[in-house]
């Protein structure tokens, strides 16, 4: 298992399109994936979970991923949040 | 059926896209909430979970079709709000958790996803920021269109439109995306309503040179009782008809037919033009031999999720100039707030957005936004003719500063290497200060494009969009009608040219008072051509009689008097 500590730092927040790219990358892996954040703690691939947690920018999360592909989707997910930090959309 | 003094009943609406249609009625049933009346007893959760799926696989096909569609038509960005409702159908903690209830809780697949459906709405608006405040909307869009497709073929909505035939769409409501995935060459007319002449389905129906009539005075009612229909997007009534006559008929001529008419003396002094809004219309701008593009609204490209980049904009804006060719395309800047929004720019609400940080203002507000826009229309500026147009322009300092972010943008592409063309910078006149001001104005500019649509909703003070008040929008209100004289006189002493590009560009009856002021190009919806086109042609002014039919008009006290006066000059002529 994989506990990485994350922050937003794309100027609109993980909000409708950064979810779907995140949605669409996370259901690639067979992992267990989820984000924890304060209380709540949500299913990484899904859209409405993610939404639910009102990521807008500045936001810290958890991020736990478990599985045989755990290395994998982390390094995947951690290099999808920079990119959309890089291309600020 | 229809009782005897309904065949003789005709309601009035309003004109909004031109032709008669007659034909059979097809209700766009707006969805209703029917209340389960199955057995409890007889519950069956495999069954339920079969139903959920079936209509999870139909609401997903539909999905793909509309997002191709959609991405054909409008653009990638359009395309991606249906790409994010797809994801949605395979959420876990929106399809799963409905599945896990059905199984639990033993409710029908309807209760399930309502219940879940609006726990996640609930959430979504109370995060405090707007973003995720409005993905509710998605949920609930795609919680409709399970729970029509959960109701089997006999659904409601635009997915029931029949297999064959042409028809008469009759709708309470029409929204813009039930409007794109109507099969367009099987819908005879429309008849609405609500809405109105400015409307999207307005707008959309003339697109599509479909007759249309909306603001419709009956109940929804007694309107459903129709079987057979006629209407006049003209006159903008709508009646019962008897069986059998199938058809519709454009007020103007076909494009073929119509070539013989091209030479009259009024149409060789002015140009005819199209208003678009994507690159999918360049295609009617060659079917409705339109003569350029006086009006290219941008804003479309901004409404998606994301702002579209220097590229995306360089290339859409290439290719209806390219489809112009050798005429002038001109292409408005952003023209966002007011009544369309743009999810992308998280724009605050305001009190009253059609005064508010709108088109021009937003602009300067968000420099760099506006300078992407600028640097790609100089970049496209090299395929073919080319002019700016600012819109929503209130103070000569607006203007001044516009065309220094122009002129340093231009100083940009040409540092980089890229090769540009001639651009026109033009004001676009529909604030009644700049329309009032437009002998100082004109000094600064190639051209003015006279956009009647606000220049009437600012001057009579009447909110386009408020169909109670569609009486008292009256474009063809003499103060109307003398401030487009002021600014055609001013531009005449200036030596620079005018248009029309609101709706009134489409006006066969106001079209004689604008060819008789100079105005040089009328620009409207492409459908809206050929009847404006052979109006003209027919069209011949003996000397002085211009400044005549100019002062008669100006000197009339009300629109009525103004319409008697130009119905008199063309039954005349």
């Amino acid at each position: 298992m994989i506990t990485r500590e994350v922050t937003i730092k794309n100027s609109s927040g993980l909000h409708a399109r950064p979810a779907s790219l995140w949605v669409q990358a996370a259901s690639r892996f067979q992992s267990k994936i989820q984000i924890k954040k304060a209380d709540a703690e949500v299913d990484g691939k899904s859209i409405l979970g993610i939404l639910s947690l009102g990521l807008t920018a500045g936001s810290q999360f958890e991020l736990i991923v478990d599985g045989e592909d755990e290395q994998e989707a982390a390094k995947v997910l951690e290099e999808l949040l920079a990119s959309m930090e890089k291309q600020d959309v | 059926m229809c009782s005897e003094n309904m065949i003789e009943k005709t309601w009035q609406g309003i004109g909004a896209s031109s032709g008669r249609a007659v034909g059979k009625v097809w209700v766009l049933q707006a969805f209703k909430d029917e209340q389960d009346k199955r057995d409890p007893d007889a519950f069956d959760s495999a069954r339920e979970l079969e139903r959920l799926q079936k209509a999870i696989d139909l609401t997903n096909t539909n999905l793909s079709k509309l997002e191709q569609q959609v991405r054909n038509e409008q653009g990638e960005e359009f395309a991606q709000i249906f790409a994010a409702h797809k994801l949605l159908l395979t959420d876990p903690s929106f399809i799963g958790e409905a599945q896990n209830r059905i199984k639990s809780k033993n409710l029908p697949a309807e209760q399930a996803l309502k219940e879940v459906a609006e726990e996640a709405v609930k959430t979504l608006r109370n995060i405090p920021d707007r973003y995720f405040q409005e993905r509710a909307v998605d949920v609930q869009d795609v919680l409709q269109q399970l729970l029509q497709n959960l109701l089997g073929p006999r659904g409601t909505g635009v997915a029931a439109f029949p297999q064959e035939g042409n028809w008469i769409v009759l709708a309470d409501e029409l929204t813009p995306a039930q409007t794109i995935s109507l099969p367009k060459e099987r819908v005879l007319g429309f008849i609405v309503r609500k809405g109105g002449n400015t409307s999207h389905a307005a707008i959309l129906a003339r697109t599509y040179a479909i007759p249309a009539v909306l603001g419709v005075s009956g109940s929804w009612e007694e309107l459903t009782e129709l079987k057979w229909a006629e209407l006049d997007g003209d006159e903008g009534w709508v009646k019962p008809t008897g069986e059998g006559a199938v058809g519709t008929q454009p007020s103007g001529d076909s494009p073929e037919e119509e070539t013989e008419y091209l030479d009259g003396a009024v149409l060789q002094e002015m140009v005819l033009a199209a208003n678009v809004g994507n690159p999918a219309d360049a295609a009617l701008i060659q079917k409705f031999k339109a003569q350029g593009v006086g009006l290219y609204r941008t804003e479309f490209l901004f409404m998606g999720e994301a702002l579209p980049t220097e590229e995306a904009q360089l290339q859409a804006y290439s290719e209806v100039i390219k489809a112009c060719t050798p005429h002038l395309t001109v292409i408005r800047t952003l023209d966002i707030g007011g009544d369309k929004k743009a999810p992308a720019l998280e724009l605050p609400e305001e009190q009253n957005p059609f005064l508010g940080v709108r088109a021009l203002r937003l602009c300067l507000q968000k420099p760099e936004i506006f300078r992407r826009q600028l640097r790609a229309i100089w970049r496209a500026s090299a395929v073919g003719p080319t002019a700016v147009m600012f819109p929503m322009v209130a103070t000569l300092e607006e203007l001044r500063k516009a065309k220094e972010l122009l002129f340093s943008a231009r100083e940009e592409i040409v540092n980089e290497g890229y090769s540009i063309g001639e651009v026109q910078v033009g004001v676009m006149i529909e604030i009644p200060a700049a329309a009032w001001n437009a002998s100082k104005i004109s000094a600064e500019v190639d051209f003015f494009s006279i956009g009647t649509n606000d220049l009437t909703q600012y001057m009579l003070a009447v909110d386009r969009e408020n169909h109670q008040l569609a009486d008292l929008y009256q474009t063809d209100h003499p103060a109307v009608l003398g401030m487009i004289a002021r600014v055609s006189k001013a531009a005449e002493q200036a030596g620079i040219w005018v248009g029309i590009c609101g709706e009134a560009g489409g006006d066969v009856l106001l079209s004689p008072f604008f060819a008789a002021l100079g105005i040089r190009e009328l620009s409207m919806s492409p459908g809206q051509l050929p009847k404006v086109r052979r109006s003209l042609a027919k069209l011949t002014f003996k000397p002085e009689e211009k400044s005549k039919l100019v002062e008669a008009v100006l000197n009339c006290g009300t629109a009525a008097e103004v319409k008697e006066r130009l119905k008199d000059f063309l039954e005349g002529h």
